[in-house]
């Protein structure tokens, strides 16, 4: 495919190389995107329809599998499939087709380029199988077995062996924008997707995380943010820096502004994750630091908006006229909304209302449906003609249609879980004038949100509607492909083997020390000396000072910095890097996994960030088993175990937890939405064995107007009391268990299962049916939670603050 | 600006620096960072040093700080309401006749409805009409643990052991204990509410004699 040719003239011409693109690749992918894109989001909503008529869980269908119909297994199928399959193929779409032409050359491995794109997809079936069998590690958006994370580790470096074997074959000397945003993608998704799936294997498709509670609690939502910071916002960059200039005909606003956003992306994004824990029982410097590096990224976030939208300045006219103009305008304002109300959901006093609510998911469906969807869609309707080597779209008036009806599914979509979000926090927080909570009976502050519930569900039917347009329209226009793909060859000089030294070079890089600096540094450095000189008896006056110091040299380093930054605008040097993607790359990953040690290393290393609390005890194995069984029903996407320091919380759910109480918790379950109550402590407050069980079987029974999915397979599915072995000993490499505990599990768990039934018994005599059946062990799990810190309040409370 | 040949109409682009920048056709400009983006950019991050010195090492609450008087302040809010409710009520104990003077002022069993609805209707159902397989019924004249008013707050403290009825102790203050048992046996006899469908639990146990302070 790459054939040379040398010319007549010799030496003076540099040799020409012939080669071609491989289109057949791309459209493969952009194929894979919308199908699944549509299963994706047909899965979504049934999940609207199942929070808005609990019926939907089991599809109307009777017996004891349609459990894998159930809410709690299918959000993460939802999530799974939109992120990773719709998103996912839609990017490899992108890059394929973008990166063979911005480096002039032929993906490097048309086989490896293949085994990419059919692993991915068989990685996309398989958790299409497994979420729905109650195979999960309980995770939000890591939920896939270890077999699967193995895949998906091996496919992924498929993927960046090709792409960066591209990058070492290209004949363009230096790597545009786009590129960059690619480079960061394939890096950081690497690193975050290795690091928090470490497990330890307990079975074929069962594992548990090696961190535990609060520690788990953060991996996680390193991983879950910065998720969507690489798979969902850093590739989609990339896509609009190659797709938009191209489709507008406009060159991009700013080449600087791209360096900048592009860095400062990279780096801050990563610190940002504990702003998901406000409040929650990790330290509050942690949540601090992630809450100020949120609002830092607003202007690196918008940085890509300002160079998306003023790279149309010029082309304006045209975005009317131009469909995928219109898409990705659309898309990009979307992107522009959710990074201003991203910083703004992580400010402390905002999340305190906004977590465990809809708001969240109001957030990130304006980030999906508006941003990553609309930029796929935009890019699609600008690919499918020239894939396809057709004239256009076979009917341009779907193209319209889509849009018309998608962005009126967003719009309605979103202001209604808005409101939803805004009523439920405002109700959870309300009290009377004696003090008593409001709306104590949890279950008015959600029936009240079902009308809005049934507003979602016709705004996702619109946006779902727009996309069967789309697919129908493109198997219309590829039936009106040519019966042979033209495959043009193009041809280009190969790069030279020296990297070229005629970079106009930047002024020298003289760290100069101006007034400002030295004035602050000095300021701040006596303000610690009288820190550290300070009377021991005035504390207060003490810490003043520490603040002061630490405020003064900060701002000193930062007025030095700011010299440096003006070298840096002077870009020469980028422009060198930009010639070397070996250094580049790598510059990249110190980007990433030194922001990630910064934050991470501390609350590992810190011991006192986890005080540990005598009275916690490991679970029994049968309320092990039953807490597997919790975590495979996806009970985490429905109630938080996780009660905040907050006292209207505190009011309805007792004590605010502790990182203590989690220390044998592999994985954490706090869960991120509260459609449900929490259950940190519910052992506590509902000791009834046998309300549980009728709970479970029909929560009709218990709560009127209960939405939860019933659970009456659990009093029928036998109790596999030769499998909890295996799951102790797996426990019993992390610490949590001894040998002791392994040997005894399975008898222990029997004569416990016996217990529970004579306790249910005891209530109700008529559920004799529950012997040996899973229900005990789940019954057990939820009667243990909280009870092994009750009654301990004030002891706690003094352990937490230091005394 | 729609006519982008017009160098007169506004800020026309090719008034713009491009760069030697091309790739498969794309170019770059090399405009200037926005300046009040380099301003909010550099104005956050400035703000942030004096907010984690603030919180961290200054003298701001922490959350904790915040939780604490968030939680004073409610106490002494459902304090001075109970000690305006419970004024004209006398000795307020487990004793009888406190618990028929609480059960009689309607105020009072108003206001009890709230914890009523976090604390007991998940088993004996909004209305007290009970709830099938468990919570008993509080509206009718039977009772299965109940011989006296006096023995109300009892069960609530300490549940029914071996039984579904949780144990309330220090889930709830004593004075909440006591208003919240008034509260039920003032239920008695009560109406059903028509908005709630879920079955009325059959009656169990003994009739027994109407509440006296005897």
């Amino acid at each position: 495919m790459n054939t040379a040719t040398t010319t007549a003239v010799g030496d003076l011409v540099p040799q020409m190389e012939r080669f071609s693109y491989d289109d057949g690749i791309v459209r493969k992918f952009l194929f894979a995107s919308v199908i699944w894109g549509l299963v994706g989001m047909l899965v979504g909503l049934i999940a609207a329809l199942q929070l808005a008529a609990p019926v939907f869980n089991s599809l109307g269908l009777e017996g004891n599998w349609t459990q894998i119909f159930s809410f709690g297994r299918l959000r993460p199928l939802h999530t799974n499939a939109v992120i990773f399959a719709f998103a996912g193929n839609g990017i490899f779409a992108a890059v394929y087709y973008s990166s063979q032409r911005l480096l002039k050359t032929r993906m490097f491995s048309d086989k490896l380029s293949k085994l990419h794109f059919w692993g991915w997809q068989a990685i996309i079936v398989s958790a299409a199988v497994t979420l729905p069998l109650g195979l999960t590690q309980g995770k939000e958006y890591a939920e896939l077995e270890w077999p699967i994370d193995i895949a998906i580790t091996l496919i992924w470096v498929v993927f960046a062996i090709n792409f960066f074997g591209t990058l070492a074959v290209r004949r363009e000397r230096h790597i545009y924008v786009a590129l960059w945003f690619y480079i960061a993608t394939i890096v950081a998704i690497a690193v975050l997707h290795i690091f928090n799936n470490i497990w330890v294997i307990a079975g074929p498709f069962k594992s548990y995380s090696v961190y535990a509670g609060a520690q788990d609690a953060f991996m996680q939502w390193w991983y879950g943010h910065n998720a969507v910071a690489f798979f969902l916002t850093t590739p989609f960059l990339g896509l609009m820096y190659y797709f938009l200039p191209k489709a507008a005909g406009r060159p991009v606003f700013s080449y600087k502004l791209s360096i900048l956003h592009f860095w400062s992306l990279v780096f801050i994004y990563i610190w940002a994750g504990p702003h998901h824990l406000h409040y929650t029982a990790i330290p509050e410097w942690a949540s601090t630091l992630g809450m100020l590096f949120s609002v830092i990224l607003w202007m690196p976030s918008w940085g890509g908006m300002l160079n998306g939208l003023l790279t149309l300045r010029g082309a304006w006219d045209r975005v009317a006229k131009d469909p995928v103009l219109k898409f990705f305008v659309v898309g990009i304002t979307f992107y522009g909304m959710s990074t201003f109300e991203g910083p703004l959901l992580s400010i402390k006093a905002v999340n305190g209302l906004s977590h465990y609510t809809d708001w969240t998911i109001a957030h990130v469906h304006a980030g999906a449906l508006g941003w990553v969807g609309y930029m796929v869609f935009g890019m699609a309707y600008w690919l499918i003609p020239r894939l396809f080597q057709t004239k256009g779209m076979a009917n341009a008036k779907w193209v319209e249609w889509h849009f018309w009806l998608s962005t009126i599914g967003i719009l309605i979509y979103i202001v209604a879980i808005y409101i939803a979000g805004l009523t439920q926090g405002l109700m959870w927080r309300s009290f009377t004038p004696e003090g008593a909570l409001e709306y104590g009976d949890f279950m008015e502050t959600v029936t009240v949100l079902i009308p809005m519930y049934w507003i979602r569900v016709v705004g996702g039917t619109l946006y779902l509607l727009g996309t069967v347009l789309c697919l129908m329209n493109m198997v219309k226009t590829w039936k009106q492909r040519p019966t042979v793909y033209d495959e043009p060859v193009y041809e280009a000089p190969a790069l030279a083997k020296t990297n070229p030294t005629n970079y106009v070079t930047a002024p020298s890089f003289k760290p100069t020390l101006s007034k400002w600096t030295v004035g602050f540094l000095v300021a701040g450095l006596a303000c610690l000396g009288l820190y550290l000189t300070g009377d021991e008896a005035t504390p207060e006056k003490s810490r003043m000072y520490l603040f002061f110091a630490l405020s003064f040299i900060g701002l000193g380093v930062m007025m030095g910095m700011g010299k440096t930054i003006n070298y840096f605008a002077g870009m020469k040097w980028h422009r060198r890097w930009e010639g070397r993607p070996i250094g580049f790359t790598i510059w990249v990953a110190v980007a990433v996994v030194t922001a990630s040690l910064f934050e991470i290393v501390p609350t590992f290393a810190i011991e006192s960030n986890v005080k540990s609390i005598e009275a916690v005890k490991p679970l029994t194995p049968l309320e092990l088993y039953g807490r597997d069984i919790y975590v495979a029903e996806g009970c985490y996407n429905c109630h938080s175990q996780m009660v905040r320091p907050l006292h209207f919380e505190t009011e309805r759910f007792g004590d605010y937890s502790k990182a203590g109480e989690f220390v044998y918790d592999h994985p954490f379950q706090w869960g991120s939405r509260r459609i449900g109550p929490d259950l940190a402590r519910v052992g506590v407050r509902l000791t009834s064995a046998s309300w549980h069980v009728r709970h479970m079987i029909d929560p009709r029974a218990t709560s009127e107007t209960s939405i939860m999915p019933s659970y009456g397979h659990l009093a029928e599915e036998a109790l596999p009391y030769d499998v909890i072995p295996s799951r102790v000993g797996a426990l019993k490499l992390l610490g949590v268990y001894d040998q002791n505990d392994y040997m005894q599990a399975a008898e222990n768990a029997k004569v416990q299962a016996a217990e529970v039934l004579k306790r249910i018994l005891a209530e109700d005599k008529g559920m004799v049916f529950l012997e040996d059946t899973k229900m005990l062990a789940m019954v057990a799990y939820l009667l243990r939670l909280g009870t092994d810190t009750a009654g301990l309040g004030a002891e706690l409370h003094n352990l937490e603050s230091g005394n | 600006m729609t006519d982008s040949n017009n160098p007169t109409q506004g800020q026309a682009p090719q008034e713009d620096n491009l760069t030697d920048h091309s790739y498969d056709g794309i170019q770059e400009y090399d405009n200037p960072l926005p300046g009040w983006w380099v301003a909010i950019f550099w104005g956050s991050i400035v703000w942030s040093f004096f907010y984690f010195g603030w919180y961290t090492a200054g003298p701001g609450d922490s959350w904790l700080d915040t939780f604490n008087q968030e939680v004073e302040a409610l106490a002494e809010q459902k304090d001075a309401a109970a000690k305006e409710q419970l004024s004209s009520l006398g000795e307020v104990s487990g004793s009888a006749a406190s618990l028929m003077r609480m059960a009689a002022n309607a105020d009072l069993m108003e206001s009890q409805k709230a914890l009523w609805a976090v604390r007991c209707a998940v088993c004996h159902t909004a209305d007290g009409r009970g709830m099938v397989g468990l919570g008993p019924n509080m509206k009718d004249d039977h009772y299965l643990n109940v011989k006296t008013i006096e023995d109300i707050p009892k069960i609530v403290t300490e549940g029914i052991p071996g039984k579904a009825m949780t144990p309330f102790k220090g889930l709830l203050t004593e004075q909440e204990i006591l208003t919240i048992s008034a509260y039920v046996a003032s239920m008695r006899g009560s109406a059903l509410d028509p908005s709630i469908t879920m079955p009325v639990k059959e009656a169990e146990g003994e009739v027994i004699p109407p509440w006296s302070a005897e």
